[in-house]
């Protein structure tokens, strides 16, 4: 039997200015009335994005399915959708029994109660019985390895003891359906893979897994059916392995290019803006992603709107949050007339790890001896990928993943210690 | 497993009977969240449980010293102490639980955009702090009547059937700052200007509710249209109960009542028509 059905579903949200449509539109009148924010409102209503666009699916009971995509496919606005946390804008969608959503880690949690009392509060949340909860307060606990601290307030818990709670809480409520989005991102290599593994569990049991992921591997281990997101349409669906590879060809083939959008930030100045970036491979062809064996260019775009601007600008890159390293032009650069300006840098292959990076671009900008600066956040962000599959040669618990920030492949030299040997050997004479 | 039921997930919301056997089903969780707004009210405070004693006296002692004493309002014969803080505890729970209610959704962001749960249970227990303090409040107040009986010899408290009336209007009052909480939260949630607006409304509001005044202070030909106030029947009504001076309009009793029940069952209505769709806007 299906679990989950979708048929047609459609999820808009409105960008920019918020949707105004309860109280049936009155807030609209009286704006219009007003006459406030009539002069914007044309381009609001331009500007909606369809996150979800008439997806039709459906879900055996017991399968465990991976969904894939790029930041902004509609990954998460599904998962929200089918725990009945925002509804959809057309379409209906059919969900067979108690749903159990992990979006967030923790976001049930009090930090000042304990674990005791948490668990309790979360499956309220979830509304499951006080008795069954009791009934299942051991295993919460065994699975989530704190029996020492559950009388603690959680707020004195590591994010992974956090983490280990609030999955040992979604997973032990015996939902029928389970939707986790990217969850397991920050946890310890070893505690992900019990995660996983029980994950497949429940799965075998007759749960069904709605599992979002940016990890390829996790994906192809535990999923038997997977779908690709795109634009909030679904653009693969099928058997993992097929879609996991279409995806990456598709990320690799797509142009990633980072607009500067928003003008209130200090993406301009006086003198000069940041306009875009853009990622390109080593023969100058746009690319949307990396394969971790070929050097690739990242290209910025600035304007300067004044002659004789020094340019001193650079990058920041970012992974899982942790600061990886800044870039900056080894000299500053005298830009003698108003106009568009590239900066390409190269950055070697076989430097970083296959996961997700962020770039922030940023600098200073001097004229006349008058200094500014400006700061682009998030203005790309790229995966990498291992196509070669070079990089660890390691199985099991020793996870490619949360193994470090970059991977460089070093130079290596293992020989027999000569001196060594001649220790030994007096010792034994 | 027990025998999986169905949902048909729909743009439409789903209905107000829904949406209450929801809240049935969820039931637990409204003790739940109605304990941690009590508890995340009163942590790291200092002097914690003595605050709920010192703030209502203080407004009440300059209230008796500026419109008792000085200003000389007519206070139903009765020590304008007693007076006033038997018609401030109720305005009291009505003007905190307003705002409260208002706040809750913007509040509980994190926990309404990420998890599912009948959202009008934020609105629903955000009021249990005012709701315990309203009940200090009264403890206070008998704590008063008792020190008035030991220096004078009078009690004011009017022992009849009547006196249990007061939970009448003290369950009007909740089920008021429900039912327009339950558009404010939404509201509040969309556009920040109500929580600006609302103590300004709530102020002008305190003024024309007897609370400081009798409601036979204000003159025979305005009182129809003090009285188109649900509060004003409701906070004279409470004093009346409890004090028993004065005499009680019963039709200004049942307009307030069915007047809080209609705000009630429309906010209630709002509440289910907008639930669905206000998160996206948060």
């Amino acid at each position: 039997m299906e679990s989950i059905v979708i048929k047609n579903l459609s999820k808009c949200y409105r960008l920019g200015k918020r949707s105004q449509k309860i109280a049936g539109g009155g807030i609209d009148r009286l704006r219009q009335l007003l006459h406030i924010y009539n002069e914007d409102k044309k381009k609001h209503l331009a500007r909606q994005i369809m996150a979800l666009d008439n997806i039709s699916l459906s879900v055996e009971e017991g399968t465990v399915l991976g969904i894939i995509g790029r930041n902004g496919a509609g990954k998460t606005t599904l998962l929200k959708v089918l725990a009945r946390i925002t509804a959809p804008t057309s379409g209906t969608a059919i969900v067979r029994g108690k749903v159990v959503s992990l979006l967030e880690i923790g976001v049930g949690f009090h930090p000042e109660l304990t674990g005791r009392e948490n668990i309790f509060l979360n499956a309220a949340i979830y509304g499951v019985d006080r008795r069954d909860v009791k009934k299942r307060f051991d295993d919460i606990v065994d699975f989530a390895e704190i029996e020492k601290f559950i009388d603690t307030p959680v707020r004195h818990y590591s994010s992974g003891m956090y983490l280990r709670l609030a999955f040992s809480m979604a997973i032990n409520m015996e939902p029928h359906i389970l939707l986790a989005d990217e969850v397991l991102a920050v946890g310890d290599i070893r505690f992900q893979h019990r995660c996983l593994e029980r994950m497949q569990q429940v799965g075998n049991s007759g749960t069904t897994v709605l599992f979002v992921s940016h990890d390829m591997e996790a994906i192809k281990r535990m999923c038997s059916r997977c779908i690709c997101l795109d634009e909030g349409k679904i653009i693969h669906e099928g058997n993992t392995l097929d879609v996991t590879d279409a995806y990456q060809k598709f990320m690799l083939s797509t142009p990633n290019q980072g607009v500067v959008q928003s003008k209130g930030s200090n993406t301009s100045c006086a003198f000069a803006s940041i306009l875009s970036a853009c990622l390109m491979s080593d023969q100058n062809e746009l690319i949307g992603a990396v394969r971790l064996s070929q050097d690739f260019l990242i290209e910025f775009t600035y304007s300067t709107l004044k002659g004789d601007v020094d340019l001193f600008l650079g990058f920041d890159i970012y992974t899982r949050g942790i600061h990886v390293f800044r870039s900056y032009f080894p000299q500053p650069y005298h830009a003698p007339v108003p106009g568009l300006y590239k900066a390409q840098v190269r950055i070697p292959g076989n430097l970083l790890m296959e996961t997700e990076y962020t770039v922030h671009a940023g600098g200073q900008v001097t004229h006349k001896g008058d200094v500014q600066y400006l700061t682009a956040y998030n203005i790309l962000s790229f995966r990498t990928y291992d196509t070669e599959e070079i990089s660890m040669p390691f199985e099991g618990t020793y996870h490619k993943l949360s193994a470090g920030v970059i991977r460089p492949v070093l130079e290596w030299e293992v020989t027999a210690d000569r001196n060594c040997d001649n220790v030994k050997n007096n010792g034994g004479e | 497993m027990s025998k999986p039921a169905e949902f048909v997930i729909r743009p439409k919301s789903t209905g107000i009977i829904a949406m209450l056997l929801d809240l049935w089903r969820y039931k637990r969780l409204v003790v739940y969240f109605s304990v941690r707004t009590v508890r995340m009210r009163y942590k790291e405070t200092i002097l914690g449980w003595l605050w709920l004693i010192i703030r209502p006296l203080i407004p009440a002692l300059i209230s008796t010293v500026i419109f008792g004493k000085l200003a000389q309002f007519p206070s139903d014969d009765v020590p304008y102490l007693v007076f006033f803080f038997t018609g401030m505890s109720l305005w009291t729970l009505f003007n905190t639980a307003l705002l409260y209610a208002t706040r809750s959704m913007r509040l509980n962001r994190r926990l309404v955009t990420k998890l599912y749960f009948p959202r009008i249970i934020i609105p629903l227990t955000s009021i249990a702090p005012f709701v315990l303090e309203f009940f200090i409040n009264i403890a206070v107040l008998i704590g008063i009547f008792i020190l008035f009986y030991v220096r004078t010899g009078v009690c004011y408290v009017s022992f009849r059937p009547a006196l249990l009336l007061c939970g009448i209007f003290f369950l009007a009052t909740l089920i008021l700052a429900w039912g327009i909480g339950f558009v404010t939260s939404i509201l509040n949630a969309q556009a920040r200007d109500v929580r600006f607006t609302l103590p300004f409304v709530l102020n002008m509001w305190y003024f024309i509710t007897p609370v400081i005044y009798p409601l036979s202070f204000i003159p025979e030909k305005w009182r129809p249209l003090a009285i188109l106030n649900p509060m004003t029947a409701i906070v004279e009504g409470f004093k009346w109960s409890i004090l028993g001076r004065g005499e009680l309009n019963i039709w200004y009793v049942v307009y307030s009542l069915v007047l809080v029940l209609l705000v009630f069952s429309g906010g209630l209505y709002f509440f289910s028509r907008a639930e669905a769709k206000f998160i996206d806007s948060m």
